[in-house]
């Protein structure tokens, strides 16, 4: 609030002030009343009008200014209320009265709106454990046919590997969802380095032979039997799975393709594993979008595969379980995307 | 045989497994019912139990924890969600396995026969076509007494071969038990795992030790 903006807000009783001095003066003539006095009683008027708006100004820029410092100030800036002083004006109170009412609405409307995104992330998670069981039948039935079957097999494999596919993204929706969740759904314990590697293995072997790549391991000097980070193991294996089927999805098909999985230690004790490939990699420009929802750049375009979600919910697992994940790359040569599991001691008191 | 009692209500899962179990050495019993699971369990007395978690009446947690009060009998809990099983974990029913919904069928018969190994006390060393096979220190001792080293991978992949046979053992089956045994290896290694091996087999005498089935895999006979 300015003194500007104030003075052309009381416009109209300025006017009307004037115009009242105007006509006091006129009648004053009228009346032969002598000109000191007409002026004394004038200026009194004039005097205690200026002072009125001077005193109304002030009470009222005092308590605008601070209402809009803390607004700005605020994160949460529907919080507004809670830091509000009390007006000594009728404006003011009405303010209040009102932003108090709004509040409660929306309040009402968010909780509303909260409640249904929590059902639906229940309905989602019920939904894909009972997905699971037409899924596990399938596989298995494919199995059962593919042992008996005393030819071609590859029909089967096939399905199988289809299968697969719709198991892997049945998952990622159920990882999406867990990303968004508000409530903490994982649980962080030391888990062994070579117990996480082995689950993602088992998990992508088949996809990994059929594409015929190899699957490396470098530790880096660590034995990764006794190494321990501090993460969540379903999570971290999820998280990893992601990476390496990206290193399958986009493979390169002129050479022998491979995923290795690189543990690294570093004086601080941070655990660093990182799955690099040799596959087409990535562009330097999409190189600092590739963890932006729905991005799918360069190759996404090129290979029809992408939804742009794979990096995205590993991202944001990762700042849930408080892992740092970072990608380089080389276009046409290599991709390495490293997770960063620092060694905090905030969990050994859980 | 072993038989192996199957509670699962899923009806095309459950066929799927008793097909596969059958079809894979053992004994398949299933239940239709569960609202007396503890008792016919117990009645049935099998040789390993699949326990699903999520039954009808009782669940598998509780069926477990009842079971366990008066049997010592191998379980496998199968559970639909991580969280499920790791409640179970944590909470040491007394399960001597856990495998997770949707899994890999082969993962499952591993399993199924490291249990069974385990509670046969398994041999460390077996008698084979007149030479020993130590498992402990990965070695073969031909009749003669002349010893030859296996590799890691030579000796996973003869054992599992050993524990199944005369049955065909697949190129999956094997490769499933290597990398569930932290070996990642790639096909062509395999391939030259199992020459080596035959190599080595032949000689400390035992020729022809390994066959291969065209589109099948291998047989030890």
């Amino acid at each position: 609030m300015t003194a500007r903006s104030y003075i052309s807000d009381k416009k109209v009783e300025i006017i009307i002030s004037a115009a009242t001095c105007v006509i006091i003066l006129w009648l004053l003539t009228i009346f032969k009343v002598n000109s000191v006095a007409s002026t004394l009683i004038i200026g009194l008027f004039l005097v205690s009008w200026v002072s009125a708006y001077i005193y109304d100004y002030n009470r009222k820029k005092g308590f605008y200014k601070r209402l809009s410092d803390s607004v700005t100030k605020l994160d949460k800036a529907y919080l507004i209320l809670e830091t509000m002083e009390k007006a000594e004006f009728l404006e003011g109170r009405l303010l209040e009265e009102v932003l108090y009412e709004i509040d409660k609405s929306m309040a009402e409307n968010v909780k509303l709106y909260q409640q249904q995104s929590v059902d639906f992330s229940e309905y989602i998670e019920m939904w894909i454990h009972e997905v699971k069981l037409p899924l596990s039948a399938i596989s298995l039935k494919l199995h059962n046919l593919m042992k008996s079957a005393s030819g071609e097999t590859n029909e089967y494999k096939k399905l199988l590997e289809e299968t697969r596919r719709i198991e892997s993204l049945v998952n990622q929706v159920l990882y999406y969802v867990r990303s968004g969740s508000i409530e903490k759904d994982y649980h962080i314990s030391k888990v062994s380095v070579a117990d996480v590697i082995h689950d993602v293995a088992m998990t992508y072997r088949e996809n990994l032979q059929d594409n015929n790549m190899d699957f490396l391991i470098e530790d880096g000097g660590n034995d990764l039997k006794s190494l321990e980070a501090k993460t969540d193991q379903k999570w971290f294996v999820f998280i990893m799975g992601q990476l390496i089927s990206n290193s399958i999805k986009y493979k390169r098909e002129e050479t022998h393709s491979y995923v290795k999985v690189l543990v690294n230690v570093d004086d601080l004790q941070n655990v660093t594993i990182s799955v690099e490939d040799n596959g087409i990699g990535i562009p330097e420009q999409d190189l600092r979008r590739v963890f932006d929802k729905s991005f799918t750049g360069y190759n996404g375009r090129e290979r029809t595969k992408s939804t742009g979600m794979g990096l995205y919910i590993a991202k944001e697992l990762c700042a849930k379980l408080g892992h740092d994940i970072s990608i380089e790359s080389e276009q046409g040569q290599w991709t390495r995307v490293s997770i960063k599991i620092k060694k905090s001691d905030f969990y050994d008191v859980v | 045989m072993k038989r192996i009692l199957i509670l699962e209500d899923d009806e095309s899962i459950r066929d799927e497994i008793v097909i596969l179990l059958n079809t894979s050495g053992y004994i398949a019993e299933t239940m239709q019912k569960f609202d007396n699971s503890v008792e016919d369990i117990l009645k049935a007395s099998p040789d390993m139990v699949l326990l699903d978690i999520n039954l009808p009446f009782k669940n598998g947690k509780d069926i477990l924890r009842e079971v366990r009060q008066v049997s010592d009998v191998p379980v496998i809990m199968v559970t639909s969600s991580d969280a499920e099983r790791d409640e179970l974990v944590s909470m040491g029913y007394g399960a001597d396995d856990y495998i997770t919904k949707p899994y890999n069928p082969t993962l499952l018969l591993l399993r199924i026969g490291n249990i069974f190994k385990r509670i046969g006390g398994s041999s460390e060393e077996v008698d084979y076509r007149g030479a020993r096979i130590d498992f402990r220190r990965g070695m073969i001792i031909s009749g003669d007494g002349t010893e030859m080293v296996l590799s890691k991978n030579e000796m996973l992949i003869m054992s599992f071969l050993y524990n199944h046979k005369g049955q065909i053992v697949s190129r999956d089956d094997l490769m499933t038990d290597l990398w569930n045994n932290s070996e990642y290896l790639n096909d062509n290694a395999l391939t030259v795992n199992i020459s080596r091996l035959r190599g080595k087999l032949a000689d400390v005498g035992i020729e022809n030790a390994i066959e291969t089935r065209k589109g099948q895999g291998y047989i030890l006979v």
